[in-house]
């Protein structure tokens, strides 16, 4: 089917683009950069994805339970901590770990396509989860933040550069471009969102006296 | 002191060694490696040649009166290396631990190794709290720190030497003030720093320092300080005037060669960013919140200004059209009026006349240096207005795409991504702050901003070092 069909016929929504689709809307309006090694990163219906160099660790020792609810920015500062690791060197993700880190590449979604991060399926195999948050929704800006979790047994290596997801993209239904509040270009993490809804059922079903 | 015997002072230098050492290790485990990777080779190098030469003495020298009196000696000289070590050298390991989250050095050890020629430099970062920003260059600290050594064996000092001969020539710390380390924007002024170092390296000052002094200006402060003294009750004779005039002539001439190590950092500074450096340097000036006027190591910023424009005219500037040149023309006419009322006395008037005799020289040297990397109104033109467009979409500027068909992927050049960066911040923030939701305040976008510069330039030099090797 012809691209722009595809862009425009409601019932191709939710379509994964194939190889050729991303090669072409890859130089006129979905951004991946830098995209070292087009030739090998973009397959059919997904472009991999690289580790960066910016990490985001946690202290446990300094919380004692992650409540949703009571969390404060404060908390958030005093229990994470950034790390940068250049190029050569590595950070090791020991079983059972979890770090944020983010995308080499720097991501723009133009409003017509979104997409899901997925593990590629060699370091997934090894035991290394990067996304939990995997979807990316259209007219995105920035670098994806990944969580890096090591689910094996034996401690992984992470390697900025190294191609360990993959963006599946498809198309969607054209939406007005969000305004932004930021566009991250490293691992963000601010805190879980307000619950206002929680907060009117605790109201309305106080603890016992 | 003589209260304090061998043993104390001997033991002092164990005790100090243990725990430089202990020290270096902890500054290594938090710095992002590689920074600051051969300066901690040489300290450790120099605490280990220390230590091996006290130990030398203290193996070798009889017991008795003269051994003692030797071994106090041999570790006090030890106790002074220990502590330049502890005051000069540890605070920059320090400093260096707080960095940008962006890995900026490579690009900026690439400027450097433009012009360095035959010297190996290793450069770091080191925010500090005083509003300056400055540069440390340190030439074979090593070498010079072990031959200050005391050794029974002069083999292994010969060793030691040979092992400081293979670390860098010259270990530059470049100092900003931290407030700015998030701002690519303002952090574009270290350029200056930076061509301090190329003119230390390559000493291009050297040739440049005008032969004499100008005549007129100096025998006029002669003639003023003769007269405060003579009002002051002292008899001025021909002695006393031959030392006035000596006296006064060294402190102009050293004012004269610090007012020209900066002429030529800021022209070397432009000549490489174009206008992001004029605009950088504005800014700087603003944080400090400076007023015109000199002292002994700068001109007056306005001075310093005109001359910034003038060069900027040369690059064709004023001629060519660009993003900025309504920007350009606003500073052009606002630096004209204050370098006009800027006046300098005594000294300060002696070196900006003395410069003043030599600058067509200095400017003809400094752009012929330049010539291969000046940033002209021209490539500014080429190379700024696509950056310019990928910013204003909320994209970070690593790469330009050619049209198609060829639709070849270019990194951005650092410079372009500055320049853009500093026009975005000018003129297009209007534009710039549609991206974003109506709350989000102009500081947090400029923050935003400089992230998508900081990004630019760190994954822009990946794909250029990519591309190099594909």
């Amino acid at each position: 089917m012809a691209e722009d069909s595809l862009r425009s016929d409601p019932r191709q929504q939710g379509a994964v683009l194939s190889r050729d689709v991303l090669l072409k809307r890859l130089r006129e309006d979905i951004v991946v950069s830098p995209l070292l090694d087009e030739g090998k990163q973009v397959g059919e219906g997904s472009i991999d994805i690289s580790l960066g160099t910016q990490f985001i660790l946690n202290r446990s020792s300094e919380l004692s339970t992650l409540d949703p609810i009571e969390l404060t920015a404060r908390d958030i500062r005093k229990f994470q901590h950034s790390r940068v690791v250049p190029y050569h060197d590595s950070l090791t993700l020991h079983p059972g770990s979890f770090v944020l880190g983010s995308t080499l590449e720097f991501i723009k979604f133009p409003t017509d396509v979104c997409g899901f991060v997925l593990s590629r399926s060699s370091y997934g195999r090894a035991g290394l989860l990067i996304a939990t948050a995997t979807y990316v929704q259209p007219g995105w800006h920035g670098c994806l933040t990944l969580e890096l979790e090591n689910l094996g047994e034996v401690p992984i290596m992470l390697r900025p550069g190294l191609r360990v997801g993959q963006l599946v993209i498809m198309t969607s239904v054209r939406i007005e471009q969000p305004r932004l509040r930021d566009i991250p270009c490293g691992p963000t993490f601010r805190g879980l969102a307000e619950d206002e809804r929680w907060k009117k059922l605790r109201q309305n079903f106080p603890r016992a006296k | 002191m003589d209260s304090l015997d061998a043993k104390t002072l001997s033991d002092a230098v164990k005790q100090k060694l243990f725990g430089l050492q202990q020290l270096v290790t902890d500054f290594e485990t938090v710095l992002i490696h590689p920074t600051c990777e051969q300066f901690i080779k040489g300290i450790r190098l120099l605490l280990e040649a220390v230590e091996e030469s006290h130990q030398q003495w203290l193996d070798e020298l009889p017991s008795g009166p003269e051994g003692e009196e030797h071994v106090k000696t041999v570790s006090k000289i030890c106790l002074s290396i220990l502590a330049n070590i502890h005051s000069e050298f540890l605070p920059y390991l320090d400093s260096s631990a707080q960095q940008t989250s962006y890995l900026l050095l490579p690009t900026l050890t690439k400027a450097v190794d433009t012009f360095r020629g035959d010297a190996t430099v290793e450069l770091a970062l080191v925010p500090q709290f005083e509003y300056t920003y400055g540069i440390a260059g340190l030439p074979q600290f090593a070498k010079l720190e072990i031959n200050k050594l005391d050794y029974t064996d002069e083999k292994k000092k010969t060793a030691r030497l040979a092992a400081a001969a293979a670390l860098p020539s010259w270990t530059a710390f470049v100092s900003y003030p931290m407030v700015e380390k998030n701002s690519a924007l303002n952090l574009a002024v270290v350029s200056h720093e930076l061509a301090h170092l190329v003119d230390f390296i390559k000493e291009l000052y050297k040739p440049l320092v005008p032969q004499k002094l100008d005549e007129e200006a100096f025998k006029k402060l002669i003639e003023e300080a003769s007269t405060a003294l003579e009002a002051a009750g002292f008899q001025v004779g021909p002695q006393l005037k031959d030392r006035i005039e000596a006296e006064y002539y060294k402190d102009c001439v050293q004012m004269v060669v610090s007012w020209l190590k900066e002429v030529i950092a800021d022209i070397i500074a432009l000549r490489v960013l174009g206008p992001a450096y004029l605009f950088s340097f504005l800014e700087f000036l603003a944080h400090g919140a400076f007023e015109n006027q000199h002292d002994s190591e700068h001109p007056a910023p306005a001075r310093r200004l005109k001359l910034l424009i003038d060069e900027l005219s040369s690059m064709n500037y004023f001629k060519v059209d660009t993003g900025v040149t309504k920007q350009l023309q606003a500073i052009k006419t606002r630096v004209s009026d204050e370098a006009k009322t800027t006046v300098y006395q005594q000294h300060a008037l002696v070196a900006d006349k003395t410069l003043e005799t030599t600058l067509d020289s200095l400017l003809t040297n400094l752009r012929k240096f330049c010539s291969s990397i000046s940033y002209t109104a021209e490539r500014y033109r080429d190379e700024v207005p696509p950056v310019v467009r990928l910013i204003q979409q909320g994209i970070a500027p690593i790469e330009t795409c050619s049209a198609e068909p060829k639709a070849v992927r270019t990194p951005s050049p650092v410079v372009a991504v500055l320049n853009a960066g500093w026009e975005v911040y000018k003129v297009g923030a209007d534009e710039f702050s549609k991206l974003f939701e109506e709350d989000v305040s102009k500081s947090q976008q400029v923050v935003t901003l400089n992230h998508l510069l900081f990004k630019a330039i760190e994954a822009g030099e990946l794909l250029r070092e990519w591309q190099k090797t594909v």
